[in-house]
């Protein structure tokens, strides 16, 4: 652990990219203390105004404020996107810990099923979900959360089948440890490094995937923004109004970034494929 | 190359492509109200008779496991449904779609790769020098991008400093093959540049574990000259990881295009599926999506037959 933090201070990057991330957990849970306007305020006198010192984003077609709207619609895609992450982790986690452990028809069965929602790509798994089923919060979470369980199965399973021949993992059998207990107590811990890279990297995608669905105007419904929704709606005035779509964007791109870096550094000092 | 890999390849993807089906059946028919619901909408005074009638017309009378096989037989015999509502045949609905997202697809997948592969190989070569961390600091960037803020990127320059450039206007290629061209010129490199970020790293990381091996220090020692080495033998061997992740990409590439046919107003399947999605056309958004799906788990399968030929190594036993 020391050696990991060790490996994970020394590199720069990291520290910047830590306090963009600490930003962005703030903004996420206090939009109300860095937004300067209500969200969703209207004013008729000032429409489609470009960005100024009192409007940093300018302001919409309504005379929204585009820099509140932006805050509070990360507040909305980060709740979006974690809570699908958790629960694919969840019961991606379980599958794919199960299926690696006790292999057989169990492995059979869950990997069938698990490559068949994997042949969806995951733009188009979550809009089929959210098409039949409206789009809402709810749903947008349950549908993202799906979209992401086959990846965790996957990785997680693998992970479980290289270490379930080791010698510690039979010593506890041998000790007479039931199953289920050796896959929380034993198995889990010894892939957890695995898990949490695997969560890292596929909250960045979720959070893309929440932001194309927003702009394909399936996200969360008006007036609630949501930074891909923002975009969406922008592209009505992308010549009008460039900075209604493109500052929102740019917000999705550094968020999207810096969570990316920090798998990366995860990865890096985390997953033993990376490690000298 | 084992026959019996490829046979048991193609086995297994069998029960894939039908489990596939009855996710896509049963979340269809999860959706609260029916078909019938549908169609009657504001229609209220049909009688009673009237309705069990249509119930039977549409075999939503059966238990649910009868009306799946009537389902996948009308299927698997091409007949793919109508659309609720313009009535028109599905499958002619999406084979005049079709060519859009295919050149659409094909030329990202270009772009892709004409970027991809050759800053992939510049980098790896150029390993932790500054070229090697710019290509990086792109790549990730590239990677963090959402498409549909490339693509406004795109538009607004566009129409900025390039007044004369068409942007929007569909045309066939048969049609007018430059203009054609010349409207799928910022879709395709908006997509391409997305595909390209991951096509760099899978590349540079290959390459560099190629280069490290001894068989490229034997090549450079019996005096073959770099590009040869780098280009016979290493990037030869690094290709595999390559195809594969470029075959992931393929997937992605088709949930893309959903974003990217509707921004640039491409009459392509992504965008008929929105639409669809739009007006609850079930029939037509359960045909797309399967075929999506289908293409996607066959193009998988290909791939792994090209592995066995470019690198005889696999024998996939």
């Amino acid at each position: 652990m020391k050696r990991f933090l060790k490996n994970f201070i020394k590199n720069p990057l990291n520290m910047i990219n830590l306090i963009i991330i600490c930003a962005l957990i703030f903004v996420s849970f206090f939009p109300s203390v860095i937004a300067p306007y209500n969200p969703l305020e209207m004013d008729s006198r000032s429409i489609l105004e470009p960005p100024s010192f009192t409007h940093f984003f300018g302001t919409d077609q309504f005379g929204r404020d585009v820099f509140s709207r932006s805050i509070y619609g990360i507040q909305n895609s980060m709740i979006i996107a974690l809570s699908s992450m958790i629960i694919s982790a969840l019961l991606g986690t379980l599958l794919g810990i199960l299926s690696g452990y006790y292999g057989g028809w169990i492995d059979q069965v869950i990997s069938r099923i698990i490559d068949a929602f994997f042949a969806f790509p995951s733009l188009v798994l979550a809009l089929f979900i959210v098409a039949l089923f409206g789009s809402s919060t709810f749903n947008l979470i349950i549908a993202i959360g799906i979209v992401y369980i086959p990846i965790f199965a996957r990785t997680l399973r693998g992970a479980t089948i290289s270490i379930k021949e080791l010698t510690f993992v039979k010593a506890s059998k041998v000790v007479g440890k039931n199953n289920f207990k050796i896959m929380w107590t034993v198995v889990f811990p010894n892939v957890s490094s695995i898990f949490i890279v695997t969560f890292t990297t596929n909250f960045s995608t979720a959070i893309l995937t929440e932001a194309s669905l927003g702009f394909l105007g399936l996200g969360v419904p008006p007036p609630e923004p949501t930074l891909g929704g923002l975009v969406g709606q922008g592209t009505n005035f992308i010549i009008a109004a460039p900075w209604l779509t493109l500052l929102p964007g740019l917000l999705i791109a550094v968020i999207v970034l810096s969570i990316n870096i920090l798998g990366d550094g995860l990865r890096d000092v985390l997953d033993p494929k990376f490690q000298k | 190359m084992s026959f019996s890999y490829l046979v048991r390849r193609l086995l297994l993807s069998i029960p894939t492509i039908l489990i596939v089906t009855v996710i896509v059946f049963v979340l269809v028919r999860l959706v609260p109200g029916d078909v019938v619901d549908l169609i009657i909408g504001t229609q209220k005074f049909l009688s009673e008779e009237q309705i069990l009638k249509m119930y039977e017309d549409f075999g939503l009378d059966k238990p649910i496991f009868v009306q799946y096989f009537i389902w996948m037989k009308s299927m698997l015999s091409g007949n793919l449904g109508i659309s609720l509502r313009t009535g028109e045949d599905v499958a002619t609905m999406l084979l005049q779609r079709l060519p859009v997202t295919l050149e659409l697809a094909f030329l990202s997948i270009f772009v892709s790769i004409i970027i991809g592969i050759p800053l992939g190989i510049i980098s790896a070569r150029k390993k932790n020098t500054f070229v090697d961390n710019l290509i990086k600091v792109v790549g990730l960037v590239g990677l963090s991008s959402p498409a549909f803020w490339i693509g406004t990127i795109f538009i607004v320059i566009f129409s900025f400093y390039f007044e004369s450039f068409t942007i929007f206007g569909y045309v066939a290629f048969f049609e007018n093959p430059m203009k054609n061209l010349q409207v799928f010129l910022l879709p395709s490199f908006t997509l391409g540049l997305m595909i390209a970020a991951q096509i760099l790293r899978i590349t540079r990381t290959s390459m560099i574990e190629s280069l490290s091996m001894d068989y490229v220090k034997v090549a450079y020692s019996k005096g073959l000259g770099k590009n040869k080495v780098i280009y016979k033998h290493a990037f030869r061997n690094a290709l595999s990881p390559i195809i594969t992740v470029t075959g992931i990409q393929l997937g992605y590439l088709f949930g893309g295009s959903i974003v990217i046919e509707n921004m640039f107003a491409l009459p392509g399947l992504g965008r008929l599926l929105l639409q669809s999605v739009n007006q609850r056309d079930y029939p037509v958004i359960q045909a797309i999506i399967l075929f999506i799906v289908i293409v996607i788990i066959i193009l998988n399968l290909l791939i792994d037959f090209i592995y066995t030929i470019i690198d005889p190594r696999i024998t996939l036993g």
